[in-house]
């Protein structure tokens, strides 16, 4: 980023050669210690009922967190402006990682030049008891008002005991006079205004060499609805919101555990998105989560609006056109994949979450197949495999065969497709190219128009392409029916990135069929094979249960067994812990005739 | 890097041509002319007369009325005479969707050995052609109305793919070339007319009249009715056959479907030579009754089982008499003879026709069983008193 130039993730040598000090100044950790406990401590009350610990995180991992964080300090000033580009010009920069003062009015002083020009920000002065003086600090609209005034105005202004306050400490101040359900003491300046930036309000005692930051619940976002892009006949009717908070909360009520286990990063200079990395403790292979964590901190970008930028800057294969994550906006899905071992990344802003390591098979594989029962199942998994052969090859092949090896269609069937193409004035490609355009240029108009200008898009591509074009002769009847069974074809993948990953491809699949014939398609074939075979998501092959075979795992790609017969999750993500059931769970009720 | 992105665009579309510029042969006939030249007829049916979607792309390129394109021209070889065709075609000939072949009655007189060559030796030409043998110029054969099919190759191909059981096609005829101690045939198409009773309304159309036997690569003989018939029994080749013999007893005839048939050829060694015996066993079902007798269930029936397996063995018995004469084996008799006695076939190979074929004894069985009278029991529009048990 310094330089202009982009290191990929993967090719960093654990990080050692990137300036810790840089790294430390994109993911901030306000109060990283603290902060870490009230968290984990405050959604086991909300979520488990096994709770008890407060201490969810694994201590050695808080520690070197919290190592991190003072070895950032360490290094005084140079934090966060060194590892900022010198454009982006921070007002105070080289000031930001000072502790705070002693004196409110310094304080105060340093944060007004800040956020000069921030006409959302609050300075709400307090005065606690003689000449002891205090600011809360906050931007309106990122606090809940009503919260903040029960919870810390009230019990400061009231019941504030004017001759203790002299010898608390600020932890003690946050422990025994403040009703907030969350509050951490920072220390420096640059962690008060990050606190600030994130929607908390930041309490300035005179006296205090540290500030209290106080947690409220967020605003209100969108409600939870049912997830559009995923939706299902049979199965949970909840979707993931643009809330990160409540996200989590409704992953905990489907995992209750404190197995699951959620470290947050908050990524971008400017957008200090928070970003979770959750996973199973014992279920996710550990290196696997070594790695993701090793590739979400080194992420430096400036602003993350939507996963798909985290996508992009940790995948494996950042030029390959098959996707290596796999999101979803169901909460079902994403524990379903947490429970096989693989691992999520929330992010903040969207309701979209990424999973990872993925195999090509999960991207044929609906959440609704494991709800619904087998024997359908069975049929509609094959279906998707036909489909996508159909969505790739039908284009590419039917150029191929009326161009090259008219000799591989029935007599009949030839002369009506010659017939059919009498008076049509291109050659076939053309042709294939031209509807195929039409049809890519519909879906995208249909995706973006509003939704009642939508109609009419419908409408014009029935009419124009289905009707006019063939009557007019610019494009024959068969090839009509080829773009739609293609388009058909491609609507039954069920994740939509695999689904434009396919859509892509067909392009390349028919050149290669117009230009070569047959043999095109087999070396577009072989092309596609390599790829996938070569391809890798977090270390696990792609076509992980084919490519390598593994033989009981092989049984849910390409038909989904019983639920009694899924003794073991797959071993392509778990190696350890692999069980998921007892065996023998195929139902034998007595008396019932076998 | 340079070099290899440039292939497709160098190198491709070589042998790129559209389906609509093509013309899909499906059917050919060869004759021989007086001077010893082939002339070749190739029809080609016209996509925008025969399917109705092309109209809808605002009338097809061709016009007339027929639906099909039919036109010969003369060579010393095959090939020569579709590279003069060409010439005079717009779109370029295809044959890889040449379903039929006809050979003309001077042409297969003469010898197929050599037509049958550029079968075999160019791709577009599959093995799976059917061949069959016109009564009289194979071109008259492509030439006729055959209304019912939408153009006259589709006709001879159905023809020919239902008159047996295993359709003579190149590589059938050629193998049966190559065998020693065999010979080809194929089946035998005559044009001829509808016969409405009105004159200016007759049609022509073709007929599968009986086989055409060979001896090696020359056709010999033409077998018509019977003897077609216990020729095709005898090589297990007679498609649904329908046997009609009279009635055992009082007037009338009576039809029988063979419904399942299987026919045997057995070889026997007696002293020098060896003898024959071709057993068929069928099942049949009763299709007509024209007698005043019940057949069904009464001691009538082994009479007319006896009487319909006599008539097939009959037929049998005809055709191979027919084939002796002619001496051509396209049973095999002597490609038996060959695989089981390979020292007879050896000391006899130089003449087999004379010396082997024509002294082996045919022997003819037929065991014929009714099993099922159709849905009547018994004749259904005469009252039941004047039945006759």
């Amino acid at each position: 980023m310094k330089n202009g130039v982009r290191i990929r993730p993967r090719q960093r040598p654990q990080g050692s050669a990137f300036p810790p000090d840089a790294e430390q100044g994109n993911h901030v950790q306000p109060g990283a210690e603290q902060g870490n406990d009230a968290q984990s401590g405050g959604e086991q009350a909300s979520g488990a009922p096994a709770g008890g610990a407060p201490d969810a995180t694994p201590p050695a991992k808080r520690r070197t967190r919290a190592a991190a964080d003072r070895r950032g300090q360490g290094r005084g000033g140079a934090g966060t402006s060194a590892g900022a580009p010198s454009a982006q010009s921070e007002p105070g920069g080289a000031a930001a990682k000072e502790r705070l003062h002693r004196a409110l009015a310094d304080n105060l002083a340093v944060l007004h030049e800040l956020f000069t020009g921030c006409s959302d920000v609050q300075f709400r002065h307090l005065e606690l008891e003689a000449s002891r003086h205090a600011a809360l600090v906050y931007f309106t609209g990122m606090v809940a008002l009503d919260e903040l005034s029960d919870e810390a105005l009230v019990p400061l202004l009231t019941a504030f005991h004017p001759h203790v306050v002299g010898d608390y400490d600020p932890k003690q101040l946050a422990g025994r006079s403040l009703p907030v359900a969350r509050a951490d003491v920072v220390r420096t300046i640059d962690d008060v205004v990050d606190a600030i930036v994130l929607g908390r309000a930041v309490l300035f005692v005179d006296g205090f060499d540290a500030a209290i930051s106080l947690t409220t619940t967020s605003p209100p976002r969108r409600a939870i609805s049912e997830p559009e892009t995923e939706s299902v006949v049979r199965g949970p009717r909840e979707g993931f919101t643009e809330d990160i908070t409540l996200n989590m909360s409704l992953l905990r009520q489907k995992l209750r555990t404190p197995k699951l286990k959620s470290v947050p990063y908050y990524i971008g200079k400017y957008t200090k998105t928070e970003v979770r990395l959750v996973y199973i403790e014992g279920l996710a292979d550990e290196q696997v989560i070594a790695e993701a964590k090793r590739r979400i901190e080194g992420i430096e970008i400036d602003g993350v609006l939507e996963s798909g930028y985290l996508e992009e800057l940790i995948e494996d294969q950042p030029l390959s056109p098959f996707p290596q994550f796999q999101y979803s906006e169901r909460p079902d899905t994403v524990a379903a994949q947490l429970l096989e071992g693989r691992f999520a990344i929330l992010t903040n802003g969207t309701p979209f979450a990424l999973v990872a390591p993925v195999t090509w098979w999960q991207f044929l594989q609906a959440s609704e197949d494991y709800y619904e029962r087998f024997f359908l199942v069975y049929l509609v998994r094959v279906l998707r495999y036909v489909s996508l052969f159909i969505a790739l090859f039908l284009p590419a092949m039917y150029i191929a065969v009326t161009t090259y090896h008219q000799d591989m269609l029935p007599t009949n069937l030839v002369i009506s497709i010659a017939a059919a193409r009498e008076s049509i004035p291109f050659p076939a490609i053309i042709e294939a190219l031209v509807m195929e355009l039409t049809f890519e240029a519909l879906r995208e108009a249909g995706i973006r128009l509003p939704r009642a200008v939508g109609h009419a898009v419908s409408i014009l591509g029935a009419l124009v392409i289905g009707e006019a074009a063939v009557e007019a002769g610019i494009v024959s009847a068969p090839m009509v029916i080829i773009v739609a069974l293609t388009g058909i074809a491609s609507f039954t993948v069920p994740r939509y990135n695999a689904a434009i990953a396919i859509r892509l491809l067909r392009f390349p699949m028919m050149l290669l069929g117009a230009v070569l014939g047959m043999f095109g398609l087999v070396i577009g074939v072989m092309w596609v094979t390599v790829h996938l075979c070569k391809l890798r998501s977090f270390g696990v092959p792609y076509l992980s249960g084919f490519a390598p075979y593994k033989r009981k795992e092989v049984k849910d790609l390409f038909v989904r067994p019983p639920w009694w017969e899924m003794v073991y999750r797959p071993s392509s993500y778990a190696h350890q812990n692999r069980k998921r059931m007892n065996k023998q769970m195929m139902p034998r009720p007595e008396g019932n005739p076998q | 890097m340079l070099a290899l992105a440039l292939v497709p665009f160098v190198s491709g579309c070589w042998d790129r041509r559209e389906i609509n510029d093509m013309a899909f042969v499906t059917a050919c006939a060869a004759d021989r002319t007086e001077d010893g030249k082939y002339r070749v007829t190739v029809e080609v049916p016209l996509p925008g007369k025969i399917s109705s979607v092309g109209n809808l792309g605002g009338g097809g390129g061709s016009s007339g009325t027929k639906a099909y394109f039919i036109d010969s021209t003369v060579g010393d070889t095959f090939r020569q005479a579709n590279a003069d065709q060409q010439k005079a075609m717009s779109r370029q000939l295809y044959f890889a969707h040449m379903r039929v072949f006809v050979f003309g009655e001077e042409l297969a007189r003469d010898n197929i050995a050599q037509a049958i060559d550029v079968m075999a030796r160019l791709p577009q030409n599959r093995m799976t052609t059917y061949l069959v043998v016109s009564e009289g110029p194979g071109a008259d054969v492509l030439n006729t109305e055959s209304s019912m099919e939408k153009t006259p190759a589709e006709f001879l191909r159905e023809l020919a793919s239902q008159f047996e059981r295993h359709p003579r096609t190149v590589k059938r005829v050629t193998e049966a070339l190559l065998a020693e101690g065999q010979d080809p045939y194929m089946p035998l198409v005559s044009v001829i007319e509808t016969t409405p009773g009105d004159e200016a309304r007759r049609q022509t159309y073709v007929k599968v009249t009986g086989l055409a036997i060979f001896r090696g690569p020359q056709m010999v003989g033409m077998l018509k009715g019977p003897e077609a018939d216990g020729v095709l029994w005898a090589l297990g080749e007679i498609k649904r056959p329908t046997v009609t013999v009279p009635a055992p007893h009082g007037a009338g005839h009576i039809s029988v479907i063979v419904t399942r048939y299987r026919t045997r050829v057995a070889m026997h060694r007696d002293g020098d030579g060896v003898s024959c015996r071709i057993t068929v066993k069928a099942m049949g079902t009763l299709a007509e009754n024209t007698s005043p007798y019940m057949y069904e269930i009464t001691k009538n029936l082994p009479r007319l089982e006896h009487e319909a397996s006599l008539e097939i063995a009959g037929e049998m018995a005809s055709g191979m008499k027919a084939l002796k004469s002619m001496r051509a084996d396209p049973v095999g008799l002597c490609n038996r003879v060959y695989r089981l006695y390979p020292a007879l076939w050896h000391a006899k190979k130089q003449n087999w026709r004379e010396s082997l074929y024509a002294h082996i004894p045919v022997e003819v069985h037929v065991e014929l069983d009714l099993r099922n009278s159709g849905n009547a029991t018994s004749p259904v529009a005469i009252p039941e008193e004047d039945l006759k048990a």
